[in-house]
């Protein structure tokens, strides 16, 4: 079903939670300070709260806000751990477990993804409970950088906030493209503001939305891995193990090919790895394999590999 | 053997006897010698330690945590403005868990500027989660700084102790002190540092913890700690009276409180000048006692409420610290926190004295003059000795 | 007797993990990972508060694979002295005491410890990664942020000169003073295989470029280190008691003569709105500093001769 404004206007309540997730560098932060700017003139009581996941780039954000029919609720000290809107910034999220921890039954989730919502109930069951919509902002970012630049947006270039935020205010009819684009244009200026103006015009009516279809949620999900006062050490410790920052090869639009004909076994992007992502041996046969699961697709491997071996190219999801 | 020491010569006797390891300190009055004389002990080979000749207070707290972290046994000391440079570091040693030990030299905090003794410095360390015990006279600085490393070592308390010695009325203050023998020292300390920072066991310390996460459980746990440390400090006291025949006190110790109506409360030397005026009162044919405050923090409020439920009905609490905000000094404030919500009947009448600021006298009829308007159920001179 | 199999920066034994949360093309990252291979598994990092410190671990997990401790923001060098301290009253003289710290904990607020620490010559050896700024809380200025840069606490490019933290911690007279870059890896772990076998105070100080605090394409990374060389902006030598040396890469520029500051300054969005006349300023001190680098490697090899 083709996202249309108000898709899920009536799935919205008296006082909801939205709770913004992303990771440093998509624009959580300030996508939903547009969200928050896009209700000014609207009746509700509205408030958007910031907690730092962490202050690194690439670490996870979330922000909340809360729409409010009781104006008494934006007195609310708690950091909300219910919500009733999910909206997911960051693509590789998406399988992720613990994402729906303290989602609403019949809650609506946001992806930004190129994924459509039933390929997402397939991988995940536990989705059939919530409406669910997904937009490409990603992708339809990227298209309208190209576009602006002739060139495609590196990693950090891309900002998926604003058209997030677009579909975002279209499915759930809190705001017209017209209201939006204002607050975009009162933003930005100049040829970034063109770029989110386009990108929030592209986006606006681009969700697919899938209804929930299931009742009954096992409140079990929404647990939060805790661990009782008495089962931890005296002293916070953390272990070695791979993979702290997440399978961050879900970072990356692109990542290497490497050529085995050209590839002479010198070793270089081995070394220049930051992210130890390439699994080569000096003096063993064949040549560099790259470990995908933790590539970030930042280049540096093609681009000093001296025999021209690695190519850049588009991650398929 | 007996020598003739000041507070701070006795308190690097015992550092000494207590076979530290790492000694990280930076110089301020009052607490000078007791680096200087530490010192001398590292050069005649008394005492086989490292000293890092940090370039200030901050510094050598840091130092101490990163040895205590890589499992030595440490050691510092300092005063007053000293303490507050490092206060950043006195929070983190407490939530690091390591046993590190520090005499606190007490001294005021400027401004304006003052070297003499009062209980500011102390008193503003007891939000960090650190053991802060207090001792009255020469012997008691000596055996509770050897009790101080067998209480923090132990591996079900692991929080740092300071132990609080009077700037000048006790640290340069000198008489004969019973100093023990080496071997009986190394009987008692049982207990060893725990090796956090270890190549075979490698681990990453103080990590981001998210809010969900177990950050609130991990200081609930240095609180816990904390609460053990009441039933340690205890027993450790009994401990050392058992092998060394001597005893400063508990979590308090008490002086003719048996029979007492009324009870001086106070901590350091004023706890022991107390007994001179408590001699005076009796005199006069009157049942008064008094409770040194050995321990500040974890604070005895069980004590208290015993001594309370026992019959006291006045205690008269000097505090040498002034808590702005409140009425009177730190240890006022929180014994009237310990006993206000206990069933012990009715609530005995606590009233509390700022004296001593600066290093103000604090002579033995000031107490005995307060002590008597209080029982005489007449305005009590809210500062004592104040310059009006 | 076994062989010990020498260490080569094409070694396997990594010490880091991967899927660390730094950003893509990291040099801190990189100069780490560079690092602690050739230091080896006898090691005790220290990290203060840093982009290193999220980037390689977040509880309950952690990417590096030594015994590794967080310290307030200033205290690197002076938790560094406390541990050395223990591990010399173990007698353990083989385990490395490596401080990993920003130019923001170097320059600004960990200047004080790192000075005691090199007076004192503790055993150690610090390493400030300096990508030019307090990154790891969206890029304010620091005391290492060059002239004309963008910051958010210099929003119309920085007015006075970085600091000269080489020159100051040279005048400690340490054993051991190198600087390095992770465009120059073989370079890099040359210096930390030297520096692991020298005692007393070591300070190696890494030009870590950072895409997104600089402006410039994650795949530029290690070029815009070459550039950094090439121009003069970074000077790759070392001090070894006291006779400058130049590696190889600088002499080459030497010989070659320095690329115009301005293919570094215009390869860099941080440098955007720097002016010609802010160009020229920048372009006298980097021949100011090259100079002086120069001189001393002349007179203190002069020195070593005679």
């Amino acid at each position: 079903m083709q996202g249309t404004f108000g898709s899920l206007k009536d799935k919205l309540k008296g006082n909801n939670e939205f709770f913004f997730t992303g990771i440093g560098g998509q624009g959580v932060v300030t996508g939903s300070n547009l969200f928050l700017e896009g209700l000014s003139d609207s009746n509700w009581h509205i408030t958007g709260v910031y907690s730092p996941g962490a202050e690194r780039r690439g670490k996870p954000i979330s922000c909340f806000v809360g729409l409010y029919n009781n104006l008494k609720k934006t007195k609310s000290y708690e950091m909300l751990l219910e919500k009733d809107v999910l909206v997911v910034f960051d693509p590789a999220s998406v399988g992720k477990e613990q994402l729906l921890n303290g989602l609403k039954e019949d809650g609506i989730i946001l992806f930004n993804t190129p994924k459509r919502p039933e390929e997402l109930i397939e991988a995940n069951g536990k989705l059939e409970y919530f409406n669910v919509a997904t937009v490409d902002a990603s992708g339809i970012f990227s298209a309208v950088f190209t576009e602006a630049f002739g060139r495609a947006p590196t990693f950090e270039e891309i900002r998926p906030n604003v058209p997030v935020i677009a579909a975002l205010f279209n499915i759930t009819g809190l705001a017209s493209l017209e209201t939006f684009i204002k607050v975009v244009t009162n933003k930005w200026q100049g040829r970034i503001g063109d770029i989110n103006k386009q990108a929030a015009i592209a986006a606006y009516n681009k969700a697919l939305v899938r209804g929930s279809s299931k009742k009954g949620m096992d409140t079990a999900i929404a647990e939060m891995e805790r661990t009782p006062v008495d089962e931890l050490n005296e002293i916070a410790l953390c272990f070695p193990t791979e993979g702290i920052g997440g399978p961050t090869g879900l970072w990356a639009l692109i990542q290497p090919k490497i050529k085995e004909e050209l590839c002479n076994n010198c070793g270089t992007c081995f070394i220049y790895c930051p992210d130890n992502c390439i699994i080569w041996t000096k003096g063993k046969e064949g040549v560099p394999k790259i470990d995908l699961q933790y590539c970030k697709g930042c280049g540096i491997c093609a681009e000093e590999c001296k025999e021209s071996a690695i190519s850049m190219v588009e991650v398929k999801r | 053997m007996k020598k003739i020491l000041s507070g701070n010569r006795a308190a690097a006797e015992a550092v000494r006897l207590s076979k530290v390891e790492v000694v990280a300190a930076y110089p301020i009055t009052p607490q000078s010698e007791i680096v200087e004389t530490i010192f001398g002990f590292i050069a005649d080979g008394s005492l086989k330690a490292d000293f890092i000749r940090v370039e200030g207070e901050h510094t050598a707290l840091a130092a101490l945590i990163g040895a205590a972290m890589a499992g030595s046994r440490t050691f510092t000391a300092t005063s007053s403005q000293g303490l507050l440079y490092m206060d950043e570091m006195v929070h983190w040693a407490a939530g690091q868990r390591v046993p590190i030990v520090m005499v606190l030299v007490n001294r005021a905090i400027g401004p304006p500027w003052s070297i003499w003794s009062d209980h500011q410095d102390a008193v503003s360390m007891a939000l960090t989660g650190w053991n802060i015990m207090f001792a009255s006279n020469q012997q008691d600085v000596l055996d509770t700084v050897i009790q101080a490393y067998e209480i923090s070592e132990d591996s079900s308390i692991h929080i740092p102790t300071m132990v609080c010695v009077d700037g000048f009325n006790l640290s340069h203050k000198s008489t004969r002190v019973e100093v023990p023998e080496q071997a009986k020292v190394d009987e008692f300390l049982t207990n060893r540092p725990n090796v956090y920072l270890d190549v075979k066991n490698p681990a990453t310390f103080n990590s981001i913890i998210l809010p969900e996460r177990s950050f609130m459980e991990y200081k609930y746990k240095v609180r816990e700690a904390q609460e053990r440390a009441k039933i340690k400090i205890v027993e450790v006291a009994e401990k050392f009276r058992e092998k060394f025949g001597r005893y400063h006190g508990g979590l308090i110790n008490t002086y003719q409180c048996e029979d007492a109506d009324a009870v001086f409360v106070s901590a350091g030397m004023l706890a022991d000048q107390a007994e001179l005026a408590v001699d005076k009162m009796r005199e006069d044919g009157k049942n008064i006692g008094s409770v040194k405050i050995r321990a500040y923090r974890p604070f005895p409020t069980e004590e208290f409420r015993e001594l309370a439920n026992s019959g006291i009905n006045k205690f008269l609490v000097f505090d040498k610290n002034i808590n702005f905000g409140m009425e009177g000094g730190a240890m006022f404030t929180d014994l009237k926190a310990a006993l206000y919500n206990f069933d012990g009947g009715s609530r005995p009448s606590v009233q509390g004295v700022i004296a001593g600021i600066g290093g103000r006298n604090v002579s033995i009829e000031q107490q005995y003059t307060t002590m008597n308007r209080f029982l005489e159920g007449k305005t009590v001179e809210k500062w004592i000795g104040l310059h009006r | 007797m076994i062989e010990m199999e020498k260490q080569t920066i094409f070694s396997d034994n990594e010490m880091t993990y991967p899927g660390l949360a730094s950003c893509p093309a990291c040099t801190s990252a990189l100069s780490l990972r560079t690092a602690l291979k050739a230091l080896g598994n006898k090691t005790i990092v220290i990290m203060p508060a840093s982009c290193s410190v999220p980037m390689t671990s977040l509880y309950p997990k952690t990417a590096v694979k030594v015994p590794m401790m967080f310290v307030a923001f200033t205290a690197t060098a002076s938790t560094a002295a406390g541990i050395a301290a223990a591990l010399k009253m173990k007698g353990d003289n083989e385990t490395n005491v490596l401080c990993w710290a920003g130019d923001g904990g170097t320059f600004d607020i960990g200047l004080q410890t790192l000075s005691g620490a090199a007076e004192r010559e503790d055993p150690m050896i610090y390493v400030c990664y300096n990508n030019q700024a307090y990154m790891n809380t969206g890029t304010q200025r620091s005391g290492a942020t060059p002239f004309g840069a963008f910051t958010t606490t210099t929003q119309t490019g920085k007015l006075v000169h970085d600091k000269d933290m080489q020159a100051i911690v040279a005048a400690h007279k340490i054993p051991y003073l190198a600087t390095g870059s992770p465009s120059y890896p073989h370079d890099l772990f040359k210096k930390f295989t030297k520096a692991k076998d020298k005692k007393g105070f070591r300070y190696i100080e890494i030009f870590a470029p950072c895409p997104p605090g600089w402006g410039f394409p994650t795949d530029h990374t290690i070029k815009i280190g070459r550039l950094a060389v090439e121009t003069g902006v970074h000077i790759l030598y070392e001090i070894e008691d006291g006779i400058y040396k130049l590696n190889t890469p600088s002499k080459k520029v030497f010989d070659k003569g320095r690329k115009p500051i301005e293919h570094f300054v215009k390869a860099q969005r941080r440098f955007a709105r720097m002016t010609e006349e802010q160009m020229n300023e920048f372009q006298e001190l980097i021949d100011e500093r090259w100079d002086d680098i120069m001189a001393h490697v002349e007179w203190t090899s002069a020195k070593n001769t005679s």
